[in-house]
């Protein structure tokens, strides 16, 4: 079984900074990230907030800066997922496929999942007009309608990526109002192929082979009508993704992981990113803690090498 | 060796509606992350399964018409495989797999399908 120094669990810009910081510092370095290193950023246009990336970048090219920049150290990028853990006794054990490793220290950033509306329709329906990144699927639906259901900034920043080559964006809100930003409520609200239904919810998604219509009910009088569209992006939240981690780290009634900082209640455990930010969730913040945690660990390894 | 040719719209006639053998379009752009995922791993097929399939690809983002076309041929996702026999589409294969699983979904749409049996060139005794 190999044994690692530290094994970093996520690829999005956390882990990436992590896996950038501990390999520097020549630990040896696991970095696991699934098989799509980046995470979320990936998933989007333009990042116009990354401090010193002035120029038009888009969500891929910060990504392939970032990975380029965490293995060029020696990081190990496996694009495996890890699928079970097991923090009982160190070394610590980390499952990747049929692959066993161990791990001195441990760094958790495995970000977070979108959240679904739970309906039937909307797994059948995935990737048949239910989507879920518009950077990625937008251009399909040029000249169509879409729904973004939702009313925070991630709801709104999809809207106005759709809105480059669909029809009309129609931006669904549980709510009387949207609670994004106002930077992007602004854009969204003098952007004419936006529009907003609020106080409405959506109960149900139609369509044989592609999405041809949703339910959308009125709250609170409970009137539903029918209301045609060509695509549906959900964009309502996020949920931690520490599935894994149950029994194994303590965890809140959300599924944060309880934690000091960066630092969890095992010794060598650390987390990092997004995964336990409910506040701020930017890729500069992600960054910052996975830096954190990978000097955490490595103070942890040079008073505590075993 | 044979290799993946990029198409636009008005090579569909040729390329696609009149091909002896059955032909692989991946609809794909570059700002899709699993699209690149997906690029080194499609780039290997003409190696393993082009005697027997032709290959291409449409980027979505090099023009309205290829937009429109993709959306016409039900692409709503990116990257989407389509598979074409006679010119008559005989099944998709939608976002990330790996060369075992591509080649092998490939091949085996390909074999299910009667319009394929009769455009896939007999192999020599
Ligand atoms: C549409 C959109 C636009 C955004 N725009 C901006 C912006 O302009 N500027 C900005 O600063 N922020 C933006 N953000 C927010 C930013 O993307 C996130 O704050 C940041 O990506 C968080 O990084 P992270 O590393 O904590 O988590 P994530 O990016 O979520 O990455 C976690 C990674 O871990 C992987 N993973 C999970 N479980 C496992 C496992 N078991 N094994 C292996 N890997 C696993 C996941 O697949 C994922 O790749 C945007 C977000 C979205 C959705």
């Amino acid at each position: 079984m190999s044994l690692y120094d530290v094994v970093v669990i996520g690829g999005g810009p956390a882990g990436l900074t992590a896996a950038l910081y501990t390999s520097r510092a020549r630990l040896k370095t696991k970095l696991i990230t699934g098989p799509t290193p980046g995470g979320q950023i990936a998933l989007t246009y333009n990042v116009n907030n990354y401090p010193g990336l002035h120029e038009p970048t888009t969500g891929p090219e910060l990504v392939e800066r970032l990975i380029t920049h965490a293995t060029k150290f020696g990081a190990e990028l496996d694009r495996r997922e890890a699928t079970v853990v097991d923090f009982s006794l160190k070394p610590y054990k980390v499952q990747l496929g049929s692959e066993l490793i161990a791990a001195k220290t441990v760094i958790v950033a495995t970000g977070s999942l979108n959240r679904k509306l739970g309906l039937e329709a909307e797994d059948q329906l995935m990737g048949k007009g239910v989507f879920v990144c518009a950077t990625c699927d937008a251009a399909l639906y040029e000249d169509l309608r879409v729904v973004v259901v939702g009313g925070g900034d991630s709801a709104l920043q999809e809207a106005l990526d759709l809105s480059k080559f669909a029809e009309e964006v129609v931006i669904v809100h549980r709510g009387d109002d949207v609670t994004g930003c106002q930077c992007l409520k602004t854009q969204a609200q003098e952007n004419p192929k936006i529009r907003f239904i609020f106080n409405t919810v959506v109960t149900d998604i139609i369509g044989e082979e592609y999405v041809e219509a949703v339910k959308l009910m009125k709250t609170p009088d409970g009137v539903v009508e029918t209301f045609q569209t060509d695509g549906v992006l959900v964009a309502i939240g996020w949920d931690p993704n520490t599935g894994i981690f149950k029994g194994q780290l303590e965890l809140d009634a959300d599924g944060n992981i309880v934690s000091d900082g960066v630092k969890t209640g095992k010794p060598g455990i650390f987390v990092a990113g997004d995964l336990n930010d409910r506040v701020y969730r930017q890729v500069v913040t992600a960054c910052a803690s996975g830096c954190m945690a990978a000097i955490e660990a490595e103070r942890y390894l040079t008073q505590k090498p075993d | 060796m044979p290799e993946i040719k990029d198409i636009q719209v008005a090579d569909w006639e040729t390329e696609i509606t009149g091909s002896k053998i059955p032909v692989v379009v991946e609809f794909w752009h570059q700002k899709c992350v699993a699209c690149k995922e997906m690029k080194p791993i499609y780039e290997a097929l003409p190696g393993r399964i082009g005697d027997r399939v032709k290959l291409t690809r449409m980027n979505i983002l090099d023009s309205k018409e290829n937009r429109r076309h993709a959306i016409k041929q039900g692409v709503r996702s990116t990257p989407t495989f389509l598979v074409y026999c006679d010119g008559r589409p005989i099944g998709a294969i939608i976002g990330i797999r790996t060369l075992n699983e591509m080649d092998a979904e490939v091949l085996a749409l390909i074999g299910m399908s009667d319009n394929c049996l009769l455009a896939t060139p007999l192999e020599e005794e």
